[in-house]
């Protein structure tokens, strides 16, 4: 081997450094670069953190079951017999076959299709076929031994119907996790009323999954890049609103804002979006009901590392973020109603639902700007990301105003931590 | 089977005036002429785009729900001036339209189609195969009174911005 071939080779394999002391700046490899997402999914995925898989009534009675994806890996949400949920990597012990194909089912026990390994609802092996042989042939040693060969169960946790899990039995307790700020907000909309899954809405965006975390922790773009939301008071970055973070990782947020009236806008010389005479034909897709014991029109919440829950007017929605390789992911949506909804507002959530998912006249918007984002940062690993609105800090701003990119810092401030960097 | 018996009776010159309003509605569309699109569907109409899972579930929601012409007006005012999205031209190939049912006044009618779009790349990619469940009202100009499409291609490549 040459020289300049060696060169080449460490270059490569030279281990990522962070450009600056703080997170203040993103290196746009993050988003791009092959090992950086395998450690991803090892340490982020796969590691010590939780993952929203489910919400309970999607498998309502015992042997229910949905699929999930937590990072790559397919895993089963069970109903067990004594109504607990269980939570099971989607692969079986055997040689490695995913067991359910259907994203949702229900049976007695869990069978793989390749070999009929049959599981119980809790993952554990109950029989194999051919363990003694057939006519005195074949069969499996003596001391196989089925309690070694179930599916990896994994750790789990429901808050109020939503079903968190981690591949890591190091993972906090769910509420250390998200800590009592976070908890209070997640609790607002999975507040204990009975749950209801009016729908589910999937995307494939080409940019790497956190570039949509990022977007989400982002109120500088909303009030420049929507609109919509801009034109109908639905969110301004000049309205009454709150910025939260854990305020021990920083890595979880929240934005809950009051909507303003329309045409009070302060700084919209500033927003050449801005367009206050935008009528529409059928408003009520924004008009809302009050359906909280508080004023909050818009709160968005985003858990480390992948979960937004979003309240807007009365579209309720989690979108998870599936990581598809460094270059890919899928947005999923799941709507939620709650059980006791009469028809009316079931009706109020599709309508405010045009707002979102791949039409939505606001999401629309993002969707874009992530395959533009995904097509800048790609060719440009060498650069990096300038994060300095509203200072340095990864801190939120101690008037908790949403003039700030601190949510983004404190992503990356807790990021660089997990992956060691 | 009754459908048979029904779609038997269907004279000719109605299959090939719902023939033609499917082919005008997707070249209205692929030729860029959103502004004539609202004019397809009469003023108390319903417009549902809706993956098939949701529907087969029976669950309404999908990205596209609209209940009068006036919110497709809505829809075309923001694809010109609100939304923001990358440039791109769209295909659409409508095939096995049928007429179900009707009663002289209107007509149960379905499609299938797959919808195509190309980006500044110059690429073109799928996206989305679906079938429509449509009602028309059969006046001197034919009209959507409803119509539904289900979509197969759940996992949206990007954006669904212009109607389909």
């Amino acid at each position: 081997m040459d020289d300049g071939h060696s060169v080449m080779t460490e270059n490569i394999h030279e281990p990522r450094v962070w450009p600056s002391d703080d997170a203040s700046r993103v290196p746009l490899w993050v988003y791009s670069d092959e090992t950086n997402y395998h450690r991803e999914l090892e340490r982020i995925f796969y590691g010590p953190h939780w993952h929203y898989v489910g919400v309970d009534v999607e498998a309502s009675n015992p042997g229910d079951y949905k699929r999930a994806t937590i990072g790559e890996r397919s895993v089963l949400m069970v109903r067990d017999r004594d109504n607990s949920i269980n939570v099971l990597l989607n692969s079986c012990a055997h040689r490695g076959t995913e067991v359910c194909q259907k994203s949702f089912g229900s049976g007695e026990a869990l069978i793989c299709p390749y070999h009929q390994w049959t599981y119980d609802l809790q993952g554990n092996l109950q029989g194999v076929p051919f363990r003694n042989g057939v006519k005195g042939q074949g069969g499996f040693p003596e001391d196989f031994n089925p309690a070694q060969h179930g599916l990896q169960r994994l750790k789990t946790e429901t808050v109020n119907g939503a079903v968190f899990a981690s591949f890591d039995d190091a993972a906090p307790p769910f509420s250390d996790y998200i800590g009592p700020v976070m908890m209070k907000y997640l609790t607002r909309v999975f507040n204990g009323k009975k749950l209801r899954v009016i729908g589910y809405q999937r995307q494939k965006l080409r940019g790497n999954w956190k570039l949509y975390m990022e977007n989400i922790k982002d109120p500088y773009h909303a009030t420049l890049l929507h609109v919509f939301l801009v034109s109908f008071g639905i969110y301004r970055i000049d309205q009454i609103g709150v910025t939260e973070q854990d305020e021990r990782t920083n890595a979880h947020c929240v934005f809950a804002s009051i909507r303003n009236k329309r045409n009070e806008a302060e700084g919209a010389e500033e927003m050449q979006s801005y367009k206050p005479d935008y009528e529409l034909h059928d408003p009520r897709m924004v008009i809302p009901v009050p359906e909280f014991p508080d004023e909050i029109s818009i709160m968005i919440q985003t858990l480390f590392p992948n979960l937004i829950v979003q309240q807007q007017t009365n579209s309720l929605q989690l979108r998870n973020i599936i990581p598809l390789g460094p270059d890919e992911f899928e947005l999923a949506w799941t709507y939620l109603g709650y059980d006791d909804d009469d028809e009316e507002m079931t009706m109020r959530r599709l309508r405010h639902a045009n707002l979102t998912g791949p039409s939505g006249y606001v999401s629309v918007d993002d969707s874009e700007v992530m395959e533009f984002s995904g097509a800048g940062v790609r060719p440009n690993p060498g650069n990096a990301a300038v994060l300095e609105l509203d200072g340095r800090s990864p801190e939120p701003p101690p008037e908790k105003h949403m003039v700030t990119e601190a949510a983004i810092r404190g992503f990356y401030h807790h990021y660089r931590d997990v992956m060691g960097y | 089977m009754t459908a048979t018996n029904t779609s038997s009776i269907v004279s000719d010159n109605l299959k090939s005036r719902i023939d033609d309003l499917y082919a005008h509605y997707a070249d209205t569309i692929c030729d860029g002429n959103l502004e004539a699109w609202p004019d397809f569907f009469v003023d108390d109409c319903l417009y549902h785009v809706k993956p098939r899972s949701n529907h087969e579930s029976g669950m309404m929601l999908g990205p596209i729900f609209s209940e009068n012409r006036g919110a497709l007006i809505d829809r075309v005012v923001a694809i010109r001036n609100s939304m923001v999205f990358a440039p791109r031209a769209m295909c659409y190939v409508v095939g096995s339209i049928r007429v179900v049912e009707t009663d002289g006044e209107t007509a149960r009618t379905r499609s299938m189609f797959s919808a195509y779009h190309t980006l500044e790349d110059g690429d073109s990619h799928l996206l989305m195969v679906a079938r429509t469940f449509d009602h028309v009202a059969l006046g001197d100009e034919l009209k959507f009174i409803e119509r539904v499409v289900i979509f197969d291609t759940e996992r949206v490549p990007g954006a669904l911005i212009y109607p389909v």
